[in-house]
C-alpha cells in the first residue's frame, strides 16, 4: 500500500507542531520517523495512521485521501500500535488480540455466524506467528512488557493490516526484548513506519529514515547517508561519530560526552 | 384474611430498635438537620424541687433532669419562648399568654379553645427560629417542643442558654432516647402536663387543666363495635403509621379502636402496603398536616392499586384528626372526642 | 519482569451460554420465589393461583385482598426489581468502560443528583408534576449540564466528562439540601430519605413498563455495541485505530446510558452499588469482553435485585427497610473482597 504525506500541516492548542511535511513511505521497508523529542513524531504518525486530521496538505493512502476512507476500511488496511497502555479492565490475551477483529465485523460490529470461530483461529496464528504461540488464556497484565508489546503486534496483525505504524515501540524494553521485538516485526515483511528515539536501533533496523526537526521534515534517505555526524549534531545538539558495525555492516553511532 | 401469629416480643422489639438506628443513620447520612420528629414517648424527666411543694412554699429555684440534661429554673419564668404547636398550645392552655413573648414554628392553626389569647404572642418564624431571633426576646425559657429544636442551628444550644441564664425544658414525651419506648398514656400525659405546670410556674392552672381534661376524657363513650384502624401518617411508596406505644395509640385506644399496627413496639413506624392490606382496617384515621394533607392521603389510598381494594377505601371510611393533635399535649383528648363523634357518623354495613 | 508460570494466570472460563441461561433460570425461579415472600401471610398456593389466573389460566383467584397483595403489590415489584437491576447493572458496566474508570457508577454524570433534586421538588415543594417524570427530567438536566461543563474544557474525554459530573453532583446535592432544610417541615423527610437511598415500594404495573421498554429499546442498543465498548480498552488513539468514531460513539453510549439510568431512577430512586460492584463481579467470572459482560451482568443485576428487594421486605417484617440500604450493605463487603482480588489489575 502507498501512504504519503504532502505538504501535511497540524496544530494543537495554538502551537504548529507538524509544519509542511512531504514524504512517501516505501512500500514493504521499515522507515524509521526520528528526531528529538518534541519533534512531531508521534502527532505526525497520528496523521499518517488517519487518527488525527491534517489542518492542512493531505495524507494519500494509494491515491485516496486518507481521511475520507470511511474508518473501517481504513482501520483494515492500517494498524497503529501505540506506546505501551494499559488496558482498563482485566483482558486476556486473546481478548487483546480478538480486538484486532473488530473493523472487520460488519455494521454494528457484531461478528457475523462462523465468523467468531474463524476470527479466534486467525488470532491464534497471529499470536503464533509473534512467538506467543498458546498464551491466549494467559492474563494479559501479567505478561513481561516485551510479552505484552508482542501481543500487540499480533493484535494488529489481526486487522490483516497492509501496513504498521509504530509509536516507540521499543520504550520501557530491555535490550533483548528490544532486539527480538524489532527483528520480528521485520519479518513480518509488512510496510512499516515506526517513530523511533534511538539512533542505533533506526540505523541498525531500519530501510528508510525521515527525520523531523521542530515539526519539519529535515532529511529522508537510507541510514547512511542521512545519519552523518554533522545532522546529528545540528538535529540532536550532541557530537558523534558514525562507524560501521562489525557484524552487519549497518552504521554505528558513537556519542561524546557533552 | 388470615393475620400471622405475634413473634416473641423480644425479638420484634430489637428489630424494631434495630430498624430505628439503620433509619436514623440514613437520616443523619443525608445530612439533614431537620428535626426527627417525636420516636419515643419516654417521660425521661425526673423533677427533685427543692422543697416540698406546698401552697404557702415557694417551689423555685427548680432543678429537675429533663431529656438527660440538668436544668435549673430560678423562678416562674416570665418570658417564656415557645416553639412548635405542643408547647404553645399548652402554654396557652395554662393561662400563661401574659408572661409569654413570642411563638415559632406552628404545625398548624392554634386550637380553637386557645386562639384568642395566643393572637396576643407574636410568631417569630414559621420555621425553625435561629438563635439570634431568640435571643432578641430576652427570654428566661425556651419551651421547646422536639429535642432537636435546640441545637445550634436551631433556638441553641441547651448548655449555651443556660449558661446566658435561659432554662430550656421539652416535654418528656418528645426526648429522643435510646432503647424500646415506654409506653404513652393519658395518666403519662396528665403527669407531663403537671411537670410542665411546676415547671412554668403555674401549678395550679396545671392541677385543673388536668382535671378538666380528665373528666372530658372519663366522659367519653369509645366506640362499641370493636372496629379496627390504621393511623396513617404520611409517606406514599411506604406508609409511616401510627404504631403501637405513642400517641396515636393512646388516642385510637381511648376512641375505642384497634391499632392495626399495635405489635410495633414504637410510637411511629413505617410499614409494607401488603401488611395494611392484609390487616384490612375497617377505617383509616388519616393526619391533617400542611404538608401532606389528608385529601393527599385519601388520594394515594385510591390510587394504590392494592388499598382500592380495602373495604375501608372504597366506603371511604376516614376520619381526620389535625397533625398538631398528634404530639403529646393538650389536644389529644379532642381529637380522641372528635374520633369518637366521627365514627359516630359512619355506619358499617 | 519475568514471565510468570501458566498455573497462576490461566483463567478457566465458563462457556457464555452455559452461563448465560443458568442465569436466566435462577432469575425465574427468583422471581417466581420472590412472590411468595412478604410480611403478609400468604401461601405459595395462593400466589401461584392468584398469578396463574391473571396470566388467563383457568384457576380461581384467591379471595380479593390476597389477590390485591399477590398481583397489584408484590409481582409488579418484583418485576420492577428486576428490570431496575438489568438495567443499572448495564448502565455501570458501560459506564465503566466509557471513562475506563472501575469506580464508574451509572449516575455518575451527575444521574441520581439531578433526578433527587427533581423529586426532593416534588415531595417539598409539592409542584403538580407526577414524581417519575420530575426525576427523569432532573436526571437528564443534570447529564446536560455536567456533558456542556466537561465540553467547554476541549473535547470530550473520560477524565472531563468524571470531573464535570462530580461538579455537578455537588451542585444538586447542595440544591437538594438547601430546599429539604428551607421547606421540609414535619416528617416529610422520611420520604426523602426514602427516595435518597433507593426502593421500589411503590412499583406498580406502570413502573413495569416504563422501566421494561427502556430496558429493551436502549439494552438492545448497548448490547449490540459490545464491540465497540471493548475497542476503547486501550484508550481512544487505539479505538480510533480500529475504526471506531470516538466522540460520535462516547456521545451516543452516555446518551444510552443516561436515557437507561434516568427511567431506572424515574422508577426506584437512586439505588446504589448495583451498577458499582456487580460489573466486577461478572467481569471477574466471565471476562471483560463486552459481548460476554453485557447479558450477563443484566441478568445478574436482575437476580441480585430481586432478593435484596425480598430481604428489604422481610427482613424486619412488617417493617420495611429501603432497599438501596440492603444494596450497600451487601455491596461494600463484596466490593472490599473484589478490590482486594484486584491484583490482575493493572
Amino acid at each position: 500500500m502507498e501512504l504519503s504525506a504532502r505538504d501535511v500541516s497540524w496544530g494543537a492548542g495554538g502551537r504548529v507542531i507538524v509544519d509542511g511535511v512531504s514524504f512517501a513511505v516505501p512500500e514493504g521497508r521499515v522507515t524509521g520517523l526520528l528526531g528529538p523529542n518534541g519533534a512531531g513524531k508521534s502527532s505526525l504518525l497520528r496523521l499518517l495512521a488517519g487518527v488525527a486530521v491534517p489542518d492542512g496538505g493531505v495524507v494519500l493512502a494509494d491515491a485516496t485521501i486518507l481521511h475520507e476512507l470511511p474508518r473501517r476500511e481504513r482501520a483494515r488496511r492500517l494498524a497503529l500500535l501505540e506506546q505501551e497502555t494499559h488496558p482498563s479492565v482485566p483482558l486476556t490475551v486473546l481478548d487483546v488480540v480478538l480486538l484486532g477483529r473488530i473493523p472487520h465485523h460488519s455494521g454494528w460490529g457484531l461478528p457475523r455466524a462462523g465468523e467468531e470461530s474463524r476470527d479466534a483461529e486467525l488470532a491464534v496464528r497471529c499470536l503464533a506467528t509473534v512467538g506467543l504461540g498458546g498464551f491466549e488464556g494467559r492474563e494479559f497484565a501479567t505478561l513481561s512488557g516485551g510479552e505484552r508489546q508482542r501481543v500487540q503486534v499480533a493484535r494488529a496483525l489481526a486487522q490483516e493490516p497492509r501496513l504498521l505504524l509504530l509509536d516507540e515501540p521499543t520504550n520501557h524494553l530491555d535490550v533483548a526484548a528490544q532486539l527480538s521485538l524489532l527483528s520480528l516485526v521485520r519479518s513480518l515483511e509488512l510496510t512499516t513506519v515506526a517513530a523511533l528515539h534511538d539512533l542505533n536501533l533506526a540505523a541498525s533496523w531500519c530501510d528508510h529514515v525521515v527525520v523531523l526537526d521542530a515539526g519539519r521534515v529535515v532529511a529522508d534517505g537510507a541510514p547512511r547517508d542521512v545519519l552523518t555526524p554533522e545532522l546529528v549534531e545540528r538535529v540532536y545538539g550532541v557530537r558523534a561519530h558514525v562507524l560501521d558495525h562489525p557484524g552487519t555492516g549497518r552504521p554505528l553511532i558513537a556519542f561524546d560526552s557533552p | 384474611m388470615r393475620h400471622r401469629a405475634s413473634r416473641p416480643a423480644l425479638i420484634s422489639r430489637t428489630a424494631a430498635a434495630s430498624a430505628v438506628v439503620v433509619v436514623s443513620l440514613a437520616a443523619c447520612a443525608a445530612s439533614l438537620g431537620a428535626a426527627s420528629g417525636p420516636t419515643t414517648a419516654s417521660p425521661a424527666s425526673s423533677t427533685s424541687p427543692a422543697t416540698t411543694p406546698a401552697a404557702t412554699q415557694d417551689p423555685y429555684p427548680l432543678t429537675l433532669t429533663n431529656c438527660g440534661v440538668e436544668v435549673t429554673v430560678p423562678s416562674a419564668p416570665q418570658r417564656i419562648v415557645t416553639i412548635k404547636s405542643s408547647t404553645t398550645e399548652l402554654a396557652l392552655a395554662l393561662g400563661l399568654a401574659d408572661r409569654m413573648v413570642g411563638s415559632a414554628f406552628l404545625d398548624g392553626p392554634l386550637a380553637p379553645e386557645v386562639a384568642a389569647q395566643g393572637a396576643a404572642v407574636p410568631v417569630i418564624s414559621d420555621a425553625l427560629p435561629n438563635a439570634e431571633s431568640v435571643l432578641e426576646l430576652a427570654p428566661d425559657l425556651v419551651f421547646a417542643g422536639w429535642e432537636s429544636n435546640l441545637t445550634a442551628e436551631g433556638a441553641g444550644e441547651r448548655d449555651v442558654l443556660a449558661g446566658l441564664g435561659i432554662a430550656s425544658y421539652v416535654p418528656p414525651a418528645a426526648c429522643r432516647e435510646s432503647g424500646p419506648p415506654p409506653v404513652m398514656s393519658f395518666d403519662v400525659l396528665f403527669e407531663q402536663i403537671v411537670e410542665a405546670g411546676d415547671v412554668l410556674g403555674a401549678p395550679e392552672a396545671a392541677a385543673q387543666l388536668v382535671a378538666d381534661q380528665r373528666s372530658r376524657i372519663e366522659a367519653v363513650l369509645p366506640d362499641a363495635r370493636g372496629l379496627d384502624a390504621l393511623w396513617y401518617s404520611s409517606g406514599s411508596q411506604t406508609p409511616y403509621v401510627g404504631a403501637g406505644t405513642g400517641v396515636p395509640q393512646m388516642i385510637l385506644e381511648a376512641a375505642g379502636l384497634t391499632n392495626i399496627a399495635a405489635d410495633v413496639a414504637d410510637s411511629w413506624t413505617s410499614l409494607a402496603w401488603e401488611e395494611v392490606v392484609a390487616r384490612d382496617p375497617d377505617v383509616i384515621v388519616l393526619v391533617d398536616s400542611a404538608w401532606n394533607t389528608a385529601e393527599n392521603k385519601k388520594q394515594v389510598l385510591a390510587e394504590n392499586p392494592a388499598t382500592s381494594a380495602l373495604d375501608a377505601v372504597r366506603e371511604e371510611r376516614y376520619l381526620v384528626v389535625p397533625f398538631p393533635a398528634t404530639e403529646a399535649g393538650v389536644r389529644n383528648v379532642v381529637a380522641v372526642e372528635s374520633l369518637v363523634e366521627q365514627l359516630a357518623g359512619l355506619s358499617l354495613d | 519482569m519475568t514471565t510468570t508460570t501458566d498455573a497462576t494466570t490461566r483463567r478457566a472460563r465458563v462457556p457464555l451460554s452455559v452461563a448465560l441461561a443458568g442465569l436466566a433460570v435462577l432469575l425465574v425461579v427468583s422471581v417466581v420465589v420472590a412472590v411468595t415472600f412478604g410480611p403478609a401471610d400468604v401461601t405459595a398456593a395462593e400466589a401461584f393461583a392468584s398469578i396463574a389466573h391473571h396470566l388467563g389460566l383457568p384457576v380461581d383467584a384467591p379471595d380479593r385482598l390476597t389477590d390485591a397483595i399477590v398481583w397489584e403489590l408484590r409481582t409488579p415489584r418484583t418485576l420492577t426489581a428486576a428490570v431496575v437491576g438489568a438495567g443499572l447493572g448495564l448502565a455501570g458496566a458501560v459506564m465503566q468502560s466509557l471513562t475506563r474508570n472501575p469506580l464508574a457508577d451509572p449516575y455518575l454524570l451527575g444521574l441520581s443528583s439531578g433526578a433527587s433534586l427533581g423529586a426532593v421538588a416534588v415531595l417539598v415543594l409539592g409542584l403538580a408534576v407526577a414524581l417519575p417524570a420530575a426525576a427523569f427530567v432532573g436526571a437528564l438536566a443534570a447529564l446536560a449540564l455536567s456533558l456542556a461543563i466537561a465540553r467547554a474544557a476541549g473535547s470530550l474525554t473520560p477524565t472531563r466528562m468524571v470531573l464535570a459530573g462530580l461538579a455537578v453532583s455537588q451542585l444538586c446535592a447542595a440544591a437538594t439540601s438547601v430546599v429539604i432544610f428551607w421547606t421540609a417541615t414535619g416528617d416529610s423527610y422520611r420520604e426523602i430519605v426514602t427516595w435518597l437511598l433507593g426502593s421500589v415500594a411503590g412499583a406498580d404495573w406502570g413502573s413495569v413498563g416504563l422501566s421494561a421498554v427502556a430496558l429493551v429499546v436502549v439494552g438492545l442498543a448497548l448490547l449490540a455495541s459490545a464491540p465497540t465498548l471493548d475497542a476503547f480498552a486501550f484508550g481512544d488513539t487505539a479505538a480510533a485505530s480500529l475504526g471506531v468514531h470516538v466522540e460520535r460513539t462516547r456521545w451516543s453510549l452516555l446518551a444510552a446510558v443516561a436515557l437507561l439510568t434516568g427511567a431506572m431512577v424515574a422508577v426506584s430512586g437512586a439505588i446504589g452499588f448495583v451498577g458499582l460492584v456487580l460489573p466486577h463481579g461478572v467481569r471477574l467470572v466471565l471476562g471483560a469482553p463486552h459481548r460476554r459482560l453485557l447479558p450477563a451482568v443484566a441478568l445478574t443485576g436482575a437476580v441480585f435485585l430481586v432478593w435484596a428487594d425480598t430481604l428489604a421486605r422481610t427482613v424486619f417484617d412488617p417493617r420495611e427497610l429501603p432497599v438501596g440500604v440492603v444494596t450497600a450493605l451487601v455491596g461494600v463487603p463484596v466490593f472490599v473482597v473484589l478490590l482486594r482480588r484486584r491484583g490482575s489489575w493493572s
